[in-house]
């Protein structure tokens, strides 16, 4: 898909990343696909920023209307939302982007096994796509059960690491 | 529902954040003619925001251009009048 | 069988006779309550895989439900929807059985699941709280055909005379422990002692008795009142006869703290009541502005009972009005909105994804301003290009929204434009009226009250467009919306233009104008007239400014801001935006300081010597402490605060005190000297004076002064002087003495 990460077509990545950063790479990602062809990003947490895509592409001095015109987004504010933008049919091919996947499912109004169903329905009909997911990890007081669904569905895992500072060079 | 596009403000505010450095670095008296540009630019946000421009920066730097020809035109009939 | 003719004024669910209807039956000198009861099934829908229906028909088989396969309307599908009825005979009985349902089966789509039954009822008998009605009853009271005989849009609707007992305790408790019981009723007042409770339940008791009252008019009631009674009653074994209702215990709801458009929003307890009203003016949404004129035509055009009109989140009333709608149409009502946004490219989203209209005002001082506004912009423009969530699409049906990819079906009527369209009207016609009547007149506050409660609804109407939960809610809809209204506002704008004029300010719905050489209402007319035929809207001249002063920004003066200026009207009225004044967290001594400022202004006179005696009276300790006190909302838990604010540490001195604060309430405090610089005003202890930090709220009245006199080209004086010079010599200087001479 791209050498930003080395994605496979027909497989579905999942990357574990911390919410800014997970935004940051996904709009990069976005921007960079979008130089090649059509791609279809769905946004769980209003993190697509159409102004960064745009300074993008005016460094790969592509038009940025024109890049942009090739994104299609759908935006989910709610988990039955999410659920349902994942099972809509779209051309096949297109990679999809799904950013912060997991937003819309921590909602605590609704039942765990409720909202469990719901990501289990949407999943089941995303496949088969070229896709990466991207979810942040729960916070201390969230149920891990959504994550780990996710990472069982999926056919490869990516976590974000940060950088370990280098100790200072010893001569002896 | 929580807007993804950010509005024309915190457009601007970011603008004015990744001028921070630039506008620090300058002589105490070239800030304030900095500030004085930044001021037209926000004089026209509404008609910035209406563009729903891809850069929203070129906009920015229309808007000033536009104050400063104003400010010709004005000094220009001064001049003529005088 | 006989026919009763009375006031429908209150309806509820009841195990027993399924359904209660309280009639205020119309007498010579007071109406006389009857509880009447009324067999009323209702129904709700399921849908989803054949397989699945077929379990769940299975599973309710043996329920005591009416099963049935049938077709009903759903909204955002051309054909119609096969759904499975379930008609449940005791309306009581309803929302446990589909609470089980959907738990046993919850991949199936539900509909008219979880309505209000007074929805249910105004949707199949045009009844409404309060509205007049013709019943006929059998002997046993049992309702067997009721008819409407008014409708919530009438203008000067015959309303029954309310009985209402007043309670109140003789502080607010939050501040300190309340000694008695003041108590109103039937023109006469009694004050009883909250210890013993044995004299004040036996005594509150028979007055609940002899008067019959409709409503408890309470202070504190929800939040600590009624609570307090009800435990009191069981404490001392004296039943306490709240409800008219006997059979009946009272409704309680807890508190809680929620977030909503951007905020963090405190509701408190409740207590509601049946057969009988219980409002708390300190719960009741805009009691203050509006009244219980205003809760009373919320209910009736809501449908909704009073006692939840009265306390009522947004949204909550324009949903019952769709809802009522929809059930009248035969459209389904989900339970769960499931409607993702329509896929569209992030340059339609760029273009779409905006809000209204607002420029950055010339800022200074100007003469002669009109302010003309677009009547109820929003909801006007989702009745005039039927903008709905099942007729705004991007597959190009319809007329094109401007400047976006998304497109509007014309016909026909969409449910949004049809539950609108009276309320527009009447809020229209109420607004004729008004302008038409004398201030004296004493329809004219009932008039104001009834078009508020009126402006509530349309005003929350757009934002609930948008809302991620609203059944009935749809992005795009939304987005067409304000698309359109920057279309407006720009055709307006263009208007003054070609007619010679200038627009100074342009914020959402409202314009203000300078047209050359006019200065009075007629001379704008034909501009009216313009604008109206090039939007399609219906727009007012709010009014004429003899001068109006756009503010800057406080940070920045080069920058002006869209929503802080203040004006003279041509009546000497004044309005003020964004200033000191209008700010909920300034005492109340400095918003008076400020607002009788500008009142000396509007006369043409100069205020520095009225602004000197106030200073003067601060500093000899003649301002009362509650004038003040600073109210301060509280935007998290105190322990979250990282760096607290004065309002969270005040919140930490009532938290050792023993009084816990949530998110979304207030404290009040007042500024002291030495650390920590508050003293909470609802501790226990009583406050010394002396400790008042008096050089502060000096600091902070020279300021809101200074917001006043800076249009002017006047300056107040540096912090320790308290004379008034006036200022710099700047031409406007000149401008305002010449001012202060034509005034």
């Amino acid at each position: 898909m791209d050498n930003l990460l080395p994605l496979t077509p027909s497989h579905i990545h999942l990357l574990i990343c911390p919410r800014r950063a997970g935004y940051q790479l996904m709009n990069t990602l976005a921007a960079r696909l979008a130089l090649l062809g059509p791609v279809c990003v769905l946004d769980g947490g209003n993190g697509l920023d159409v102004h960064a895509i745009a300074r993008l592409a005016r460094q790969q001095h592509a038009c940025p209307e024109a890049i942009l015109q090739r994104i299609t987004i759908g935006r989910a504010f709610t988990c039955c939302q999410m659920s349902r933008l994942l099972s809509q049919p779209r051309p096949a091919g297109m990679p999809i982007l799904v950013m912060d996947l997991l937003a819309t499912f921590c909602d605590e109004n609704l039942p765990l096994p409720e909202r469990l169903r719901l990501l289990r329905i949407g999943l089941a009909a995303l496949l088969p796509a070229t896709a990466l997911l991207c979810a942040s990890p729960p916070a201390p007081d969230q149920p891990p059960d959504l994550l780990e669904m996710l990472v069982s569905t999926v056919d490869a895992v990516w976590r974000w690491e940060e950088a370990v500072p280098l100790g200072a060079p010893r001569l002896f | 529902m929580g807007r993804t596009v950010p509005s024309i403000t915190l457009l601007y505010q970011e603008e004015l954040q990744s001028l921070a450095r630039f506008r620090r670095a300058l002589r105490r008296s070239d800030q304030a003619v900095f500030d004085d540009l930044l001021a037209a630019a926000h004089q026209h946000l509404a008609a910035a925001s209406y563009a729903s421009h891809t850069l929203p920066f070129e906009v920015f730097l229309l808007a000033m251009l536009l104050e400063e020809h104003k400010e010709v035109l004005r000094l220009r009939g001064l001049v003529e009048h005088a | 069988m006989p026919d009763r003719t009375g006031w429908l004024f209150d309806l509820y669910t009841d195990p027993r006779d399924g359904l209660v209807l309280w009639l205020l039956e119309e007498g010579d000198e007071r109406t006389t309550p009857h509880r009447l009861t009324q067999s009323f099934p209702v129904t709700f829908y399921a849908a989803g895989p054949d397989a699945s229906l077929r379990q769940a028909w299975i599973w309710l088989s043996d329920q005591g439900v009416r099963l049935e396969r049938t077709e009903r309307t759903d909204l955002f599908l051309a054909a119609p929807r096969v759904v499975m009825a379930v008609t449940v005979p005791n309306a009581f009985t309803q929302p446990r059985l589909f609470a089980r349902l959907s738990q046993a089966f919850p991949a199936l789509e539900y509909f008219d699941a979880d309505l209000p039954v007074s929805l249910r009822h105004a949707a199949r008998f045009g009844t409404f709280p309060l509205g007049r009605v013709c019943v006929t009853v059998d002997d046993r009271q049992a309702v067997q055909a009721i008819t409407p005989l008014d409708s919530p849009w009438e203008i000067d609707p015959c309303l029954p005379p309310l009985h209402a007992l007043r309670l109140e305790p003789d502080c607010d408790p939050a501040h300190a422990e309340p000694q008695f019981l003041l108590v109103g009723c039937a023109g006469r007042q009694y004050r009883f002692s909250l210890d013993p409770p044995r004299p004040l339940l036996l005594n509150l008791a028979a007055l609940l008795r002899r008067h019959a009252p409709d409503l408890l008019l309470t202070a504190w009631g929800d939040t600590w009142l009624l609570p307090r009674l009800l435990e009191m009653s069981r404490g001392a074994h004296i039943p306490l006869p709240l409800n008219r209702d006997v059979g009946r215990g009272v409704l309680r709801k807890p508190q809680r703290s929620y977030f909503a458009y951007g905020q963090v929003v405190y509701r408190g307890a409740q207590v509601q009541l049946f057969g009988r009203w219980h409002l708390d003016i300190y719960n009741t949404v805009m009691y203050h502005d509006y009244g219980l004129d205003g809760v009373l035509e919320s209910s009736r055009v809501t449908g909704l009972p009073a006692q939840q009109t009265a306390r009522c989140s947004p949204g909550t009333g324009i949903s019952a009005m769709q809802i009522v709608t929809a059930l009248r149409q035969g459209v389904l009502v989900p339970w769960r909105k499931q409607q993702a946004e329509l896929p569209k490219s992030a340059l339609d989203l760029l273009y779409a994804d905006q809000g209204g209209l607002v420029y950055q005002p010339i800022p200074g001082l100007h003469r002669d301003v009109a302010e003309i506004d677009f009547i109820s912009m929003y909801p006007s423009i989702m009745r005039r290009f039927n903008i709905s969530p099942e007729t705004v699409n991007c597959s190009g049906e319809g007329q094109r929204v401007p400047e976006t990819n998304l497109y509007v079906r014309p016909d026909p009527p969409g449910l949004v434009p049809l539950t609108l369209a009276p309320l527009l009207d009447k809020r229209i016609a109420l607004k004729h009226r008004i302008a038409k009547l004398p201030n004296w007149h004493p329809r004219r506050a009932l008039y104001k009250a009834q078009a508020a409660a009126h402006k509530w609804l349309l005003v929350t109407c757009f934002g609930y467009l948008g809302y991620q939960n609203a059944r009935f809610g749809r992005i795009e809809a939304h987005q067409a919306v304000t698309a359109w209204s920057r279309e407006c506002l720009l055709r307006a704008k263009e208007a003054v233009e070609d007619a010679g004029g200038k627009v100074l300010h342009l914020y959402v719905d409202g314009l203000w104008v300078q047209l050359p050489g006019a200065a009075e209402k007629e001379a704008f007319t034909p501009l009216l007239e313009e604008i109206t035929r090039r939007s399609g809207l219906p727009i007012a001249l709010d009014g004429i400014y003899r001068w109006v002063a756009f503010l800057p920004s406080r940070g920045d003066e080069r920058i002006s801001v869209a929503n802080r200026y203040f004006g003279a009207s041509q009546d000497g009225t004044l309005k003020v935006r964004g200033i000191e004044a209008r700010r909920g967290d300034t005492p109340p001594f400095i918003a008076r300081v400020q607002m009788e400022m500008l009142a000396i202004l509007a006369h043409g006179e100069h205020p520095g010597d009225y602004l000197e005696r106030q200073i003067h009276l601060l500093r000899e300790g003649k301002i009362p402490v509650q004038d003040l006190l600073v109210r301060q909302r509280l935007s998290r838990e105190i322990s979250h605060y990282r760096v607290p604010s004065p309002a969270a540490r005040a919140a930490m001195q009532l938290e050792q005190a023993g009084k816990h604060l949530r998110p979304g309430q207030c404290v009040r405090f007042l500024h002291t000297l030495g650390k920590p610089g508050v003293w909470a005003w609802d501790r226990p202890e009583p406050f010394n004076p002396a400790t008042l930090d008096l050089a502060r709220y000096r600091t902070l009245l020279l300021r809101a002064a200074e917001t006043v006199l800076a249009p002017f080209g006047m300056q107040v004086a540096p912090q320790i002087s308290f004379r008034l010079p006036v200022g710099r010599a700047t031409p406007q200087d000149n401008w305002v003495s010449q001012l202060i001479q034509v005034l």
